[in-house]
């Protein structure tokens, strides 16, 4: 099976077979895109909620880095394998708090998921499956050929979202 | 963008302060061991796409435990002490009486302390070189594969740079078995702003 990694600030699609895999998910967001009727699946994994402040100051680079830009642009490159925007489905994994500290304010996780709901709403993609938040990392596997997605984390096993 | 046009008179100072910063670490880390010997390889100063940080730790997968820190003041850089989780259990365990109960929170507090002393102690040479003052953020921790905790820090910090300039070196401590490496990232402008207050141009 042809496997496609997908690493940090990194998006990749697919048609009919493979795995997309995305290793190690803390705070970072994955999100899978499938539209079932052609067979095209795409899978991101993403840094953080918003480009915006970072456009502004010119550190905005790739844009696979922040959920409003990701996800439009996995759509486009999921559109040009066939796929048909209307049919695409969301599932997301990852979002979660793994840092411990006397008083841990950050919600770099929660900022994450609450952007990738208003920006899969914004697209109407809806989200069929999610697991995320908590205070554990996540590995996040996607098969092109049944839009199945199985979520890993370390001591507590394998699960399908 | 980052300061990716750094020539080698450049590249050998910020080598050698790493090297004075993190042997102040080494021998701090080496105190709280009751004075085995640390050894430490000489720093490594690369360019790294952020998409690739996690193949320095060996690979997004692997199991890792570290405290993180941002400096703040006249220089803001992310500073990373990470070990396996074997290690980091002999650390723990050598650093309390033994007999000791230990619960996570305990252990975490044991394993930030430690951490924060070695920060401490590179931040303490880089003020004094520089003439600036430097503060640490309090300590966090977290145990998990590296790619999750890389890409947190990165996330935490405001790294978004597509590629970063990487100070890296590891230390041994060959009596207790103990192995790890200390990760540095100036963040966007620290550079320039260092070689100012250095007088270098």
């Amino acid at each position: 099976m042809d496997v496609l990694q997908v690493k940090i600030a990194d998006l990749q699609a697919a048609r009919n077979s493979g795995l997309l895999i995305t290793v190690g998910l803390g705070s970072c967001l994955g999100v899978s895109l499938y539209d079932a009727q052609n067979k095209v699946a795409g899978l991101a994994h993403i840094l953080l909620a918003d480009s915006k402040p970072f456009k502004e100051n010119g550190r905005f680079g790739n844009p696979a880095k922040f959920v409003d830009t990701a996800i439009p642009l996995l759509m486009k490159k999921m559109t040009a394998l066939g796929g048909i925007p209307e049919k695409f489905v969301a599932k997301i994994a990852g979002g979660s708090q793994i840092f411990y500290s006397a008083n841990n304010l950050s919600n770099i996780g929660e900022k994450n998921i609450k952007a990738a709901r208003k920006i899969l709403d914004f697209y109407q993609v809806p989200i069929v499956g999610e697991d995320v938040g908590g205070n554990y990392g996540r590995t996040m596997r996607l098969f092109v050929n049944s839009g199945r997605v199985l979520i890993s984390t370390a001591g507590k096993g394998e699960r399908e979202i | 963008m980052f300061e990716n046009n750094l020539d080698h008179g450049k590249i050998d100072i910020i080598k050698e302060l790493a090297n004075i910063g993190m042997g102040n670490s080494t021998t701090a880390l080496s105190a709280m061991l009751g004075e085995q010997k640390v050894a430490m390889d000489v720093p490594e100063v690369s360019l790294v796409a952020l998409q690739d940080v996690p193949e320095l730790l060996g690979g997004a997968d692997i199991p890792v435990i570290g405290t993180y820190f941002e400096s703040r003041g006249e220089l803001r850089l992310v500073l990373f002490f990470v070990m396996s989780q074997p290690s980091a259990d002999k650390v723990v365990n050598f650093l309390l009486p033994k007999e000791t109960k230990v619960d996570t929170e305990l252990y975490n507090s044991v394993l930030m302390e430690a951490g924060n002393i070695m920060i401490g102690a590179y931040l303490n040479a880089l003020s004094q070189l520089t003439n600036s003052t430097l503060l640490s953020t309090p300590p966090k921790m977290a145990a998990d594969m590296a790619g999750a905790v890389l890409g947190t820090i990165a996330a935490e910090a405001m790294i978004v740079d597509d590629q970063l300039i990487l100070l890296k070196t590891n230390i041994k401590v060959s009596e207790l078995e103990v192995e790890g490496s200390i990760l540095i990232v100036p963040c966007s402008g620290s550079l320039e702003k260092m070689f100012s207050l250095l007088g270098v141009r």
